[in-house]
């Protein structure tokens, strides 16, 4: 069989960085449309509450 | 500008990685606050060379690190820990699992992956091939390739060997397909369409389905065939020609994903 030429030489074990991260990449679409909707939903309130206070508190204390 | 305006908007994102590195949504909001409980107490500063966004995840990163790395023990009757998926980024151990999120998931360059990890972007390349290490070992399984033309069906072969997979058998009829899967179950079927005695790959397909659940991907030179007819799900389709990192990716996408799978028999 005709050998394709000057592919790169991957370990054994485990692909190419390349290699792995087409895969990873395909495998990181997918879980993207899987956590969609916590992207979608609404951030906790107290998280936005923390930040507020901690804005107010540094410009108030000048 | 203050923190609410740099560090809002990356507040959703924020919370999509915590809850895939963590497993469960409590878990990783848990974290996402414990992190910017630290930045407004100024217990955290947000480093200025830094984008927020990059900045934001270094923080989390340091809580996480300081604390609960190692307490990954996902609930099964968790309604959000999304199943299979879940459990498999899970497997992947913490700081590979990091890279591999940071990168694949958040877009990341292994630069910011760098960064956001304290690390040089040559480990980060460590980091993502030893989570695809993993991966590989977690998916492998045995596969069923039906397909009528000797040299494609040794390209795929080969592909799938590459991959860490065990090739169960080589089917050219619709026939023999059948028969492979009555002899061992396959954990992935990869199908070719028109087979040699005029059988269809399709209805080989249907069949096998009609037995047990396995991830299907067709590899096909006519696409419309799938399009028009009625379609067996779960299926992939690739066209041939195929590139092979195309059909690599897809049987990692197919095999991640996949609810159930059958082990390589023991």
């Amino acid at each position: 069989m005709i050998d394709q030429a000057e592919r790169p030489k991957k370990s054994p074990k485990g692909a190419s960085p390349e290699d792995a991260r087409l895969r990873q990449q395909a495998i990181g679409a997918k879980l993207r449309q899987m956590f969609d909707e916590v992207v979608n939903e609404p951030v906790p309130g107290d998280f936005l509450a923390i930040l507020k206070r901690a804005d107010e508190k540094s410009s108030g204390g000048r | 500008m203050g923190l609410f305006e740099r560090l809002a908007p990356h507040l959703p994102y924020m919370r999509r990685y915590a809850r895939a590195l963590t497993g469960q949504q409590a878990a990783g909001d848990a974290y996402v606050r414990a992190a910017l409980e630290a930045i407004a107490a100024g217990d955290q500063a947000l480093p200025p060379q830094l984008t927020p966004r990059v900045a934001l995840y270094q923080v989390f990163h340091a809580i996480w690190d300081g604390t609960g790395a190692q307490l990954d023990i996902v609930n099964d009757d968790d309604p959000s820990t999304n199943g299979e998926p879940t459990r498999r980024l899970m497997r992947i151990p913490p700081r590979s699992r990091q890279a591999f999120l940071l990168t694949a998931l958040e877009g990341f360059s292994p630069a910011e992956a760098g960064q956001i990890l304290d690390v040089s972007s040559s480990e980060v390349e460590i980091l993502i091939s030893e989570a695809q290490a993993e991966i590989d070992a977690e998916l492998a399984t045995s596969v069923l390739i039906i397909e009528d033309e000797p040299v494609i069906a040794a390209d795929i072969e080969a592909l799938v060997r590459e991959l860490g997979h065990e090739v169960l058998d080589i089917a050219a009829t619709r026939t023999e397909a059948l028969e492979a899967v009555a002899r061992q179950t396959p954990g992935l079927v990869l199908a070719d369409i028109q087979l040699a005695d005029g059988s269809s790959g399709i209805d080989a397909v249907k069949d096998i389905l009609g037995k047990f659940d396995v991830p299907v991907i067709f590899i096909t030179a006519f696409p419309e065939r799938l399009l028009t007819g009625e379609r067996p799900e779960p299926t992939f389709l690739i066209t041939k020609p195929f590139q092979p990192e195309t059909v690599k990716a897809a049987i990692g996408q197919a095999l991640f994903f996949h609810p159930a799978r059958a082990k390589v028999a023991a």
